[in-house]
C-alpha cells in the first residue's frame, strides 16, 4: 500500500518535471518563433520552396500596402488650400506616421526633371523607341517645334534636341496621368469636374498591431472631426486597411468583453452553486492551461512557428479537455465520503482512456491531410489532450482534498429526467422530434466559402473607399502579378519580357489597366544606348542643317554617351524619379520582386493562362486564394469528419453489441444527433456553413463521444455520470455557446454549431446508458 | 419692402450684367454667325535665341458642330483633328496619335481649351482667362486673354485675338518670351463638300 502511494507520488513528480521542462522549452522557443498570419501558407504545398518564397514576398508587400493611408479633400474654393495644408501638417506631426506625401514642391519637380534629363538616353519611352526605329523622331521633333502650344524653348533645343525628356514626360504611364498637379499638390478630377486634393501617408507599423492601431484611429478620427468643424464646407474621404482592422478588432474586443464577462460569471456561478467551492474552477483551469502549454510547445518544436489559425482553432480542444476534469470533480463531490480520491479515479480511468483514444484518432486523421493548418491543429490537440489527461490522472487525486461533498445535488431532477427515458413513448417522441428538427434545419443550410462574409464591413468606410476609387481610378482590387528573380536585374528583364503580353491583354480588354515601375533593366538601358548611337546622329545632322542646333552639339552628344552612367536599382530608389513606384519594388536578402497591380480583370483564368509561359511570374489574387483555401479545407475536412463519424459509430456499435442489437444502434444516436442538430441550428440561424463552422464540428464530435462514454461507464453510478455530463455541457455552453452573440459572422457560426451540438449531445446522452444485464 | 429691395437689386444686377455683356455677346454673335469657316493660315513662331522664325502654312476648317480640322502643309505635313471626344494628330503619313479624355485627361483638357481659342468660344474662355476687349468702339475687335487657370497661366503670358467678322489674327506670347503669330486669310463659309465632310469622320 505504501509502495503504491509512493508510486503515485513519483508519477505526480515526474509529470511535474515534464511540465516544468515544457515551460522552460517554451521560454527558450518563444522569442525566436514566429506567429504566421499568411493565409497562403495554409494551402497545401505543391512546389514548396518556391511557394514559401512567393508567400514571403507577397506577405512583405501586403504588409507595406497595409501601412498605406489615403485622404481626398475637396476644398470649398479651388484656390484656398488652407484646409489641406492644415491637415497635411497635422498628419506630419503624428508620431505613428512615418511619411506624408501630397505636396510636390517645385524643388522636387526640378530634381525629378534633372534625373529624367541626366538619364534621358536610358529612359526612352516605348513610343519614342518606336519612332526612332521607324525614322519618325525627326518629324515629331519638328512638329513639337512648330506647334504654337508646344513650348519648346531655346534651352531645351540646345540641351536635348532629340526632345527625349519631353517625350518621356508626355508618354508617362497613363494611369498616372489621372493624377495631376494643382497648385503643386497631387490631385484628381471627379466626374463633376471637381478637384480633389490627395494626401498619402504611411504608418510606422503595420495595421495589425492592435493597441497602436486603435490609438492611431482615434487620433485620426479626432483630426477629421476638427477638420470638419473648421471647414464645414470642405469634404474629406479616407481609405486605409488600418480602419478596417481597427473596426474588426474593436468589434472582437467588444465580443470578448461581453461574452467573456458573461461566460466568466456564468461558469463561476455554476461551479459555486454545484460544488460550493472555487477549487474546481481553479483545477479545471490548471488542467486546461497545462494542455494549452504542451500543445503549443509541441507545435513550436515540430513546425518552428505557429499559425494564427492554429492558435484560434486550438481553443476548441479546451471544451474536450475540461470534460475529464469535470467528470472527476463531480465524482468526488458526490462520492467523496465513500471512496478515496484514488478509488474515484480508478472508476473513471478506463472511460477517460477510451475517450482520449477516440479523440486522438479523430485528430490523427487530420495529421494525414496535406494542409499545414490542420496538421498544426492536430499536433496541438493530440499533445494538449494527452497533457490534460495526465494532469487529471497524476495530480488531481492529490489536489482534490477538502472538496466539499454534496451527495444529493440535483438528484431529484436528474433522476426524473433519466427515468423519463425509460418510457418507450418518450424515447421515440424525442427521437422523432429530434429527427424532425434536424431535417428541417439542415434543409436551410447554405454553403458559402466567400471569406468576405466572415467579416462585417462598416458601410461608411466602404462607401468612402468606392468614392476614392471612382475619383482616382485606382481600384483596390487586390489582383496583382508578381514578377520575381534571384537578383534585381533578372526581375527587371523578366518584367520587360512580360510587358508586351500585358499590353496585348489590355488591347483585348482582358484587363483595363496595369501599373508597372519606371526602372528599366541594365540590359534594356544598354539597348537604348545602342539605339540612340545608331539613330540619333542622322537626326542631329538634319537639325544642324536647319539651323536649329549648333554644330558643336555633336561633340557634346558623343561625350555624354561615352560617360553615360547606368541606372542601378539603388540609384533609382534614392532618386525622386521612383516617387510613387517604390511600393511596388522589393529587394532584400537575395530576394527581388516587383508587383504589377491589375485593374479590371475580366477573366482570371485568362490571366493565369497568359502568364503560364513565363518563368518567375505569379498571379496573386488574394481574395480568390483565400476563398479557394477555405473551399478546399472545407471539402477535405468534411470527408475526414465523415470518416471519423463512421469510425466512431462502428466502435460504439461493436462495443455495445454485447448488450443488444437495438442498444448498439441507440448508442450511436447521441453522437449522430449532436452533429445533426449542430447542422440544424446553423441552418436556422442563417449563418453560412464554411470552414469555421466545420471546425466547431470537431469539438462537437469530441464532446459527443465523451458524453456517450461517460454515460455508458458501468462502474460509475448513472446519476453521477449524468451530473458530470450536465456540468461539462453547461460549462462548455457558457464558454463556447455564447459565441453565438458575437458580431463577427465567423465566430457566431462557430457558436451556433457548438450550441446545437451540445444541446443534442446532452439531451440524448441517456440513450447511451447500457440496459441492465440481468 | 423686402420684395421691393430684392426686385431693385435684381434690376440693378441685370443692368450691370447687361452693360458688361453687351460687348461680349455682340462679339460672340459676330464671331459665331458662321457655323462653318474655311481659311488658309500662315504661322510664324519666333523662339527667342534662335536666329530665324519657324514659318509654316496650311489650311483649316472649323465646323462648329463637328470640330476643328487643321492641316499644316509646309514645311512638312501635319494634321490635327479635334472634337469633343478625341484629338488626332498625324505627322506626315505616320501612325496617328490619339488623345482622349479617358487616356490623357490633362493633355486633352489643355488641347480642348486651345480649340476654344480657335472657335472663340467665349463661355469656355471666360472660365480660364480674364477677358478684356481693347478698342471697344471700332468695328474691328481686339480681345486680350490673360490666363488664370493652371496650367495655362504657367505657359502663356497673354493671348491676343483680333478680327472683324472672322478671327483674323492670333498672337500667343508665352512666359519664355517666345511668340507665335497666326494669320488667317481666304475665308470661305460655304457648306462642306463631301470630301471635306469625310475629314471629320
Amino acid at each position: 500500500m505504501m509502495e503504491q502511494q509512493l508510486r503515485y507520488k513519483y508519477a505526480a513528480l515526474i509529470w511535474f518535471g515534464i511540465v516544468l521542462i515544457f515551460i522552460l522549452v517554451l521560454c527558450y522557443l518563444l522569442p525566436s518563433c514566429r506567429l504566421n498570419t499568411s493565409i497562403i501558407e495554409l494551402l497545401p504545398k505543391q512546389n514548396s520552396t518556391q511557394k514559401i518564397k512567393d508567400a514571403e514576398i507577397i506577405g512583405e508587400l501586403q504588409q507595406r500596402l497595409d501601412k498605406q493611408l489615403i485622404w481626398l479633400i475637396k476644398p470649398d474654393q479651388i484656390n484656398d488650400l488652407s484646409s489641406i495644408q492644415w491637415f497635411y501638417q497635422k498628419l506630419q506631426s503624428q508620431n505613428f506616421i512615418a511619411t506624408v506625401q501630397g505636396e510636390i514642391t517645385p524643388d522636387f519637380q526640378t530634381e525629378w526633371s534633372k534625373f529624367a534629363f541626366q538619364y534621358r538616353y536610358l529612359l526612352i519611352d516605348q513610343n519614342t523607341q518606336q519612332r526612332l526605329k521607324n525614322n519618325e523622331q525627326l518629324s515629331w521633333i519638328l512638329s513639337q517645334l512648330y506647334n504654337p502650344f508646344g513650348g519648346v524653348n531655346v534651352t531645351e533645343i540646345t540641351n536635348d534636341p532629340l526632345l527625349l525628356t519631353r517625350a518621356g514626360q508626355l508618354n508617362q504611364n497613363n494611369s498616372l496621368s489621372k493624377l495631376q498637379l494643382t497648385h503643386n499638390w497631387l490631385s484628381a478630377i471627379d466626374k463633376h469636374d471637381q478637384i480633389w486634393f490627395i494626401i498619402y501617408a504611411e504608418l510606422k507599423q503595420s495595421s495589425f498591431n492592435l493597441n497602436q492601431t486603435h490609438e492611431s484611429v482615434i487620433q485620426l478620427n479626432r483630426l477629421i472631426e476638427e477638420f470638419n468643424d473648421k471647414w464645414p464646407n470642405n469634404e474629406i474621404l479616407t481609405r486605409g486597411i488600418l480602419f478596417y482592422s481597427d473596426y474588426a478588432s474593436s468589434q472582437a474586443q467588444d465580443d470578448i468583453e461581453t461574452i467573456g464577462t458573461l461566460s466568466f460569471i456564468g461558469i463561476t456561478l455554476l461551479v459555486l452553486s454545484i460544488f460550493r467551492s472555487i477549487k474546481p474552477l481553479l483545477l479545471t483551469l490548471l488542467s486546461i492551461s497545462v494542455g494549452l502549454l504542451i500543445g503549443l510547445v509541441a507545435v513550436l518544436i515540430s513546425f518552428k512557428e505557429i499559425h494564427l489559425f492554429t492558435l484560434v482553432m486550438s481553443t476548441s480542444i479546451v471544451g474536450i479537455a475540461e470534460d475529464y476534469a469535470t467528470h472527476y470533480l463531480v465524482e468526488r463531490m458526490l462520492h467523496g465520503n465513500q471512496e478515496t480520491a484514488r478509488e474515484s479515479l480508478k472508476k473513471l480511468q478506463n472511460t477517460f482512456i477510451i475517450a482520449l483514444l477516440t479523440s486522438l484518432i479523430a485528430y490523427i486523421i487530420l495529421l494525414i491531410t496535406p494542409f499545414p493548418g490542420l496538421q498544426q491543429l492536430a499536433i496541438f490537440a493530440i499533445f494538449g489532450l494527452i497533457a490534460t489527461f495526465f494532469t487529471v490522472i497524476c495530480w488531481y487525486p492529490f489536489l482534490v482534498n477538502r472538496l466539499p461533498v454534496r451527495e444529493k445535488v440535483a438528484k431529484n431532477w436528474l433522476t426524473y429526467w433519466l427515468n423519463l427515458w425509460q418510457y418507450r413513448s418518450f424515447r421515440w417522441a424525442m427521437i422523432v422530434g429530434g429527427l424532425f428538427f434536424i431535417i428541417l434545419g439542415s434543409s436551410q443550410i447554405e454553403i458559402d466559402d466567400d471569406i468576405s462574409r466572415l467579416q462585417t464591413m462598416p458601410e461608411q468606410l466602404k462607401q468612402q473607399e468606392q468614392q476614392i476609387a471612382a475619383i482616382t481610378e485606382q481600384q483596390n482590387e487586390q489582383k496583382w502579378l508578381l514578377v520575381y528573380g534571384t537578383n534585381p536585374e533578372q526581375t527587371l528583364q523578366r518584367l520587360e519580357e512580360l510587358l508586351p503580353t500585358l499590353d496585348n491583354a489590355k488591347k483585348q480588354q482582358w484587363i483595363t489597366q496595369y501599373q508597372t515601375i519606371n526602372l528599366p533593366s541594365l540590359k534594356k538601358q544598354q539597348e537604348q544606348l545602342t539605339l540612340i548611337k545608331q539613330t540619333a546622329p542622322k537626326i542631329i545632322d538634319k537639325l544642324i542643317q536647319m539651323g536649329l542646333v549648333q554644330p558643336s552639339f555633336f561633340t557634346q552628344f558623343k561625350a555624354t554617351l561615352e560617360s553615360q552612367e547606368l541606372i542601378y536599382p539603388n540609384t533609382w530608389l534614392e532618386s525622386p524619379y521612383s516617387f510613387g513606384w517604390r511600393l511596388l519594388w522589393i529587394t532584400s536578402n537575395n530576394k527581388s520582386a516587383t508587383l504589377i497591380p491589375l485593374n479590371g480583370v475580366n477573366d482570371t483564368n485568362k490571366i493565369r493562362e497568359l502568364i503560364s509561359d513565363y518563368s518567375g511570374v505569379v498571379f496573386v489574387n488574394n481574395k480568390a486564394d483565400y476563398d479557394e483555401m477555405f473551399h478546399s479545407y472545407r471539402i477535405q475536412l468534411s470527408y475526414l469528419l465523415t470518416i471519423t463519424i463512421i469510425f466512431i459509430c462502428i466502435t460504439f456499435f461493436i462495443k455495445n453489441y454485447r448488450y443488444s442489437l437495438k442498444f448498439a444502434f441507440l448508442s450511436c444516436i447521441p453522437t449522430l444527433f449532436s452533429i445533426g442538430s449542430a447542422f440544424a441550428l446553423l441552418g436556422f440561424s442563417g449563418q453560412p456553413f464554411n470552414l469555421f463552422s466545420l471546425l466547431a464540428f470537431i469539438l462537437v464530435i469530441g464532446m459527443g463521444i465523451d458524453y456517450s462514454l461517460f454515460m455508458s461507464n458501468s462502474k460509475s453510478i448513472t446519476t453521477s455520470s449524468f451530473l458530470a455530463v450536465f456540468m461539462a455541457a453547461i460549462s462548455t455552453f457558457l464558454s463556447f455557446g455564447l459565441l453565438t452573440l458575437s458580431h463577427t459572422s465567423a465566430i457566431a457560426s462557430f457558436g451556433f454549431v457548438i450550441a446545437g451540438g451540445l444541446i443534442a449531445a446532452f439531451l440524448f446522452s441517456p440513450l447511451a446508458i447500457p440496459p441492465k444485464v440481468e | 419692402m423686402k420684395f421691393l429691395s430684392t426686385l431693385l437689386l435684381n434690376i440693378l444686377l441685370l443692368f450691370f450684367h447687361h452693360s458688361y455683356a453687351i460687348e461680349m455677346t455682340e462679339l460672340q454673335q459676330k464671331i459665331s454667325q458662321h457655323s462653318i469657316i474655311k481659311a488658309d493660315f500662315i504661322q510664324q513662331k519666333q523662339i527667342s535665341g534662335l536666329k530665324d522664325p519657324l514659318i509654316s502654312s496650311g489650311k483649316m476648317i472649323l465646323d462648329r458642330k463637328h470640330g476643328l480640322w487643321w492641316q499644316q502643309q509646309t514645311p512638312f505635313k501635319q494634321t490635327i483633328e479635334a472634337n469633343n471626344e478625341k484629338i488626332k494628330l498625324i505627322i506626315e503619313n505616320e501612325t496617328p496619335q490619339i488623345i482622349t479624355r479617358e487616356t490623357q485627361p490633362q493633355l486633352f483638357q489643355f488641347s480642348n481649351l486651345l480649340n476654344a481659342i480657335f472657335s472663340t468660344d467665349i463661355k469656355i474662355l471666360n472660365d480660364n482667362f480674364k477677358l478684356q476687349i481693347l478698342q471697344p468702339n471700332q468695328t474691328n475687335w481686339i480681345l486680350k486673354l490673360t490666363p488664370i487657370s493652371e496650367p495655362l497661366n504657367k505657359i502663356f503670358e497673354q493671348i491676343i485675338l483680333s478680327g472683324d467678322e472672322f478671327l483674323e489674327v492670333i498672337e500667343l506670347s508665352d512666359k519664355q518670351n517666345d511668340k507665335t503669330l497666326i494669320e488667317f486669310s481666304h475665308f470661305d463659309t460655304s457648306p462642306l463638300t463631301t470630301e471635306q465632310q469625310q475629314l471629320f469622320n
